[in-house]
């Protein structure tokens, strides 16, 4: 029984990083309707500059905790102009269009950070919190782990009330449904995208910051994040916050749960016949704002 | 002394996609006038409108300017700062949003400057329209047609534009209420505002506006003093009638 | 993407692959060199079978290495373990049923969502399929599967021979594309591609399409994976990896996905560098990643598409690729046998009825040009009869809290026009929309007879007879005004679509009447001089003209028109209005929507009005045009002049 229960607060550990990451799929496609598949990548570059500030520049915790999601949400800054905004701004969707624009970017960013740290061994990266937690009968609660699950709580009721008490906000959800309207109103669509990708990034950047200590110093780990933060969007609905919450939680634990039960061999079917049930099933996730649909 | 600002449209031209729709219109909207802009379905009063307001869909022409500034190219965003604010045909609100947000929306463009100014105006607006009051929560998708109008007028109403285009802004609510609605469009007239407003009803356009323009073919086909005779010059052309 | 292969491409083709026979005398016949040009090849191969659905049918499928990989793994784990599998032959089947099969799990649920949901399915399944790979011992985990392990494994053919055997694959699998965007089902595949929503108005399920899209594109992708393991003599999760699986369609789409050269030279172009010039694969990325991101901004079509759109504008078209055929010349009657076998295909492309005095063969209005058009046999527009009307009863549609349609009642009636107005935002669209299926009505009832159209999808609906033109002309962007209205005229096409892939000698024919049927309405209708050029440069009223061709030549029962003479001229709407005409006495059902009034007084039989969803009228054009209320909402509360304008009651056999 208590390996469920580890399984269980094992996955909201993790649940929490596919939260981060869904989130900030979610803030970016909530305003631009743009499925931003250099996402994983960010917050791969928020793990990778917090291995630079801690490991290699050794500056201290407060110093790379600033640093690392302020230079993350420059680079979804210029991710922004250079691969999504030609794209935006024309008025059919070209649904490749953006689409393989951000896998081109994707790509430049794993490139780069091989080149700058491919020849550095991969290590453990330091963290604020030390190792250990306090226990709850026979399981153990880590406090690196608690640190990412507050995290994620503090983020998403931050997004929240952004969305639903700043005008900028309330601008991008506008923007999100229905962009010319929203000029109309007086929304600079290209300061919602901006700020979009902005928010993207820091999200992505906060959360690498605090997955780090968690993992290691891997260049090649993108991929898989993105794929990671779209089965969660895909579990709890695109377009929600909400759905990022639900999603992220609800996979995580069933990775554990399938790692436990299935064994380390199976873990990845197991997902994949997760997302083919949802995609059969509730193909909007379980909070629909809106539907990823065919045209 | 500064003359009065005015805005004027200069042989506008306008397209939707290949289709060119609007020919040649000018127009002179001066601050503290309403403007009555009629015509049949489809002769261009809308693409018009969008066009002056940045939004084009095709090639264009022409030239628009507010006083000294030429808005002719410049972005929708822009043109709201410039103080000239369309409210678009067909309730286009925002559905996922709730009323008061979306009414909030509306003075968008003025959100740095004083608070309780823009909460005054929500209270206006909710006096002109007391269900918006009560459904202030509520998500506009879930309101009729009728009542998403009101929602789109409200929005209008909030951003204190120094020129308001409204196109077919009556569409939907009750005759009694559009009453109402002209009777407040009076006023912001009188508060200095200028205003073009689109309406179905020839009659009712021309009863409540100082001018008007009507447009056939996507031209401006006669323009003049509302009055009752000019309703009937106005109908002639409507109708096709020479 | 263009249906006109081109001489030019073709000639690329046979160039590049040429240029791929004579490689090993190039670079080095060392089994190191040839294992990088097998490698090579089975990418190729891939890119190729993975452009049949990202580039002709235009989904976004982003795991080729998941078929790749899974039949590759599995021939390799059969060949090592049991004697009779260790052929290339078999192999090759045992590659291309596990690749069928796991296209099959995918493409089911997946396909339905489509977009980028699609996309991301796909690269997950790469991932799993590595992973899954990586993590069991049956498939050598992490060292992946080698073919040295087998004692009786022999490879044979090997060496240059191999390779040269590699080249002849792709030779078969580039025709085996071609055959397929040049036929039939290639035409589907380019409409599915454009829009769902025009697919269905002309009778394709889109679905169904995609899904036999991926399946045509599974069959090569397992070949590939066959060629690779049978070549490379091991396959390993690394060579399947879902970053490889990027690599082969940022290759696809640099190069330019929906041309057949394309994928080659893209993939070979970008893997062939990684291969060969051994500093550069550090750098690989940034040059994949500069490339996808200027290729998706301003050569969608990618490097070769573009170089054919260039092409073809450069040269005068006079081939339509797509059949082989020759457009039979404007200007020169037929002659010879060629002529003489146009001239007997022609004749057998109509149901052979005699002539009747009042059909539209004596009916024809000039063209545009003032041509006289040719009249044929039977009639441009086959007479119909017998079929019940359409009538929709009572139906209600909200959407939110917007009530669009309340309550309507309309009846179509065979042969008769039946005009839909009223204000915008009347309803007037859904209600169209609803007949044809795209919304579903809230209550009420659509029947033709005792056939229900209520809850059928719209290419059902279109099947059933019904066809529609939409306020937009949606036509597809690059393509011929013959290519467009060709897809209608598909939908009667005798012989299978498996047959029209193999290009059979029915298929042919068929092709044959198609395009003389669609050339024949296009000139009658007026838009014959311009047969060859692309669609977006049409003027609008072309376009309109275009659209309503494709319908007619779905050869309907019903023809549905939303506001068509918005946006045209006078002569334009005077066309209109007798290509209406003779539909109608040709005994179709037509349903005119508009709000120019005076063009649906002098055409319609019937007309009812609508205002804010509800019926406020309906009757003749006289009785409607002096109806209280309707003068009421069409001038608001003035009665001064109170009359609608009706035409002075004329021929209407215009």
């Amino acid at each position: 029984m208590y390996l469920f229960l580890d399984a269980i607060i094992g996955g909201i550990a993790i649940g929490s990083i596919y939260g981060l990451i869904g989130v900030g799929y979610a803030s970016i496609f909530n305003a631009t309707k743009v499925f931003n598949l250099a996402q994983g990548d960010l917050v791969m570059v928020g793990i990778m500059s917090s291995y630079f500030a801690l490991d290699v520049l050794r500056w201290p915790q407060w110093g790379a905790a600033l640093a690392v999601p302020a230079f993350v949400t420059l680079v979804a800054v210029v991710e922004e102009r250079v691969a999504v905004r030609f794209h935006l701004k024309k008025v059919s969707a070209n649904r490749l269009g953006w689409f393989i624009s951000t896998l081109g970017f994707s790509l430049l960013i794993e490139t780069t950070v091989n080149l700058s740290f491919g020849s550095h061994p991969v290590v453990a990266i330091p963290s604020p919190l030390p190792l250990g937690g306090f226990h709850l009968g026979e399981s153990l609660f880590g406090y690196r782990q608690l640190f990412v699950v507050g995290t994620f709580a503090a983020v998403i009721v931050l997004l929240e009330l952004f969305y639903a008490r700043t005008w900028m906000g309330k601008a991008m959800r506008a923007t999100a449904e229905d962009r010319e309207a929203a000029s109309l109103r007086g929304v600079n669509p290209v300061t919602i995208s901006r700020a979009a990708f902005a928010l993207g990034g820091l999200t992505a950047g906060v959360g690498g910051f605090v997955i780090a200590p968690l993992t290691f110093s891997d260049p090649t780990i993108g991929l898989t994040y993105t794929l990671d933060g779209f089965l969660a969007l895909a579990i709890g609905g695109f377009g929600s916050i909400r759905g990022a919450i639900v999603g992220g939680l609800l996979l995580g634990i069933s990775v554990q749960l399938f790692d436990l039960y299935l064994g380390i061999r199976f873990d990845v079917l197991g997902r994949l016949v997760l997302l083919l049930l949802v995609l059969t099933v509730r193909p909007e996730g379980l909070f629909r704002t809106t539907v990823a649909r065919s045209v | 002394m500064t003359a009065p600002e005015s805005l004027v449209v200069t042989g506008l031209q306008a397209s939707y996609g290949r289709v060119r729709i609007v020919e040649d219109v000018n127009l002179r909207l001066d601050r503290g006038e309403m403007v009555a802009l009629v015509g049949r379905n489809g002769v261009g009063k809308t693409t018009s409108l969008l066009s002056i307001a940045g939004l084009r869909y095709g090639p264009g022409g022409g030239t628009v300017r507010v006083g000294d500034v030429d808005i002719t190219r410049a972005t929708p965003h822009a043109i709201v700062a410039a103080g000239v604010v369309l409210v678009p045909e067909g309730h286009r609100v925002f559905k996922e949003l709730t009323v008061s947000d979306n009414l909030k929306l509306g003075a968008y463009s003025r959100r740095r400057r004083n608070r309780a100014e823009i909460a005054a105006d929500m209270d206006r607006v909710t006096e002109l329209f007391p269900i918006l009051g009560q459904f202030a929560l509520r998500q506009v998708g879930s309101l009729s047609g009728g009542q998403q109008q009101m929602v789109a007028v409200g929005q209008a109403l909030m951003s204190r534009p120094r020129f308001l285009l409204l196109d077919e802004p009556m569409s939907g609510i009750a005759p009694t209420l559009v009453d109402e609605l002209y009777d407040r469009l009076r006023q912001l007239v009188r508060e200095g505002i200028g205003i073009v407003v689109v309406d179905q009803s020839i009659e009712r356009a021309l009863d409540r506006s100082d001018r008007f323009s009507v447009m056939d073919n996507g031209r401006i086909a006669l323009t003049g003093t509302s009055n009752r005779s000019a309703c009937e010059a106005a109908n002639a052309i409507v109708l096709g009638v020479r | 993407m263009r249906f006109r292969g081109g001489l030019l491409e073709k000639a690329g083709v046979v160039g590049v692959l040429v240029i791929g026979v004579l490689l090993p005398n190039l670079v080095g016949h060392s089994a190191a060199t040839l294992g990088k040009l097998d490698a090579l090849l089975a990418l190729a191969i891939l890119a190729v079978a993975m452009n049949i659905v990202l580039g002709f049918a235009g989904q976004l499928f982003l795991g080729p290495t998941a078929l790749f990989a899974a039949g590759g793994y599995l021939a390799a784990y059969l060949a090592i373990h049991y004697e009779f599998t260790q052929s290339l032959v078999a192999m090759c089947v045992i590659s291309v049923s596990a690749s069928l099969v796991l296209a099959l799990i995918i493409a089911l649920p997946a396909l339905r969502i489509g977009g980028f949901y699609l996309g991301m399915t796909t690269l997950y399944l790469a991932l799993v399929i590595t992973t899954v790979a990586s993590r069991f011992n049956a498939f050598g985990a992490e060292h992946g599967l080698s073919l040295y392990a087998s004692l009786t494994f022999e490879q044979r053919p090997t060496g240059v021979a191999l390779y040269e055997l590699g080249v002849g694959i792709l030779a078969l699998v580039a025709l085996y594309s071609w055959l397929i965007r040049s036929s039939r089902l290639g035409r589907r595949l380019s409409a599915v591609r454009a829009s769902d929503v025009l697919a269905q108005s002309v009778g394709i399920a889109p679905y169904r399409t995609k899904l036999a899209a991926f399946l045509l594109a599974a069959v090569p992708s397992g070949i590939a994976g066959a060629f690779y393991v049978y070549s490379e003599m091991f396959i390993v999760p690394n060579s399947v990896s879902p970053n490889q699986s990027i690599d082969v369609v940022a290759g696809l789409v640099i190069g330019g996905s929906g041309t057949i050269l394309g994928p080659i030279i893209g993939v070979a172009g970008l893997s062939g560098a990684d291969q060969f010039f051994g500093g550069f694969e550090k750098y690989q990325g940034l040059v994949y990643g500069g490339l996808l991101i200027v290729v998706a901004a301003v050569l969608p079509s990618g490097a070769i598409g573009t170089l054919k759109e260039q092409t073809d504008r450069f040269f005068a078209r006079t081939e339509l690729a797509g059949t082989g055929l020759r457009e039979p010349g404007s200007s020169r009657p037929p002659t010879g046998i060629i002529g003489g076998l146009r001239r007997f295909f022609a004749r057998s492309a109509e149901p052979g009825l005699p002539a009747p005095a009042d059909t539209v063969a004596d009916d024809l209005p000039d063209n545009l040009a003032g041509e006289r058009t040719v009249a044929m046999p039977g009639g441009i527009i086959p007479p119909r009869s017998d079929f019940p009307p359409l009538v929709v009863h009572d139906a209600h549609r909200a959407f939110g809290g917007v009530k669009a349609v309340a309550g309507l009642d309309l009846t179509i009636e065979p042969g008769k026009v039946h005009a839909l107005v009223g204000p915008n935002g009347s309803g007037k669209t859904t209600a169209l929309n609803l007949i044809c299926g795209y919304f579903g009505v809230d209550s009420g009832e659509i029947c033709i007879g005792e056939d229900r159209l209520d809850n059928l999808s719209p290419d059902r609906i279109a099947r059933m007879g019904i066809a529609r033109t939409f306020q937009t002309p949606r036509l597809l962007a690059s393509a011929s005004p013959l290519e467009n209205v060709v897809l209608g005229a598909d939908r009667h096409a005798k012989g299978t679509l498996w047959g029209a892939v193999l290009h059979s000698r029915r298929s042919w024919v068929a092709d044959r009447e198609s395009t003389a049927r669609a050339l024949s309405l296009l000139r009658w209708i007026g838009v014959d001089n311009r047969a060859l050029a692309s669609a977006e440069v049409m003027s609008h009223g072309t376009q309109r003209l275009v659209e309503i061709a494709r319908a007619i030549s779905l050869e309907p029962k019903y023809l549905l028109l939303d506001e068509p003479a918005a946006g045209l001229s006078i002569a334009e709407v005077e066309v209109l209005s007798r290509v209406v005409r003779a539909v109608a006495n040709a005994g179709l059902g037509v349903l005119l929507i508009e709000h120019n009034l005076p063009v649906v007084f002098g055409l319609a039989d019937q007309v009812t009005v609508l205002h804010q969803g509800r019926v406020i009228a309906a009757g003749s054009p006289a009785e409607v045009s002096v109806h209280p209320d309707v003068i009421d909402v069409y001038l608001g509360h003035n009665r001064l002049d109170g009359e609608l304008p009706v035409p002075a009651p004329t021929d209407s056999s215009s």
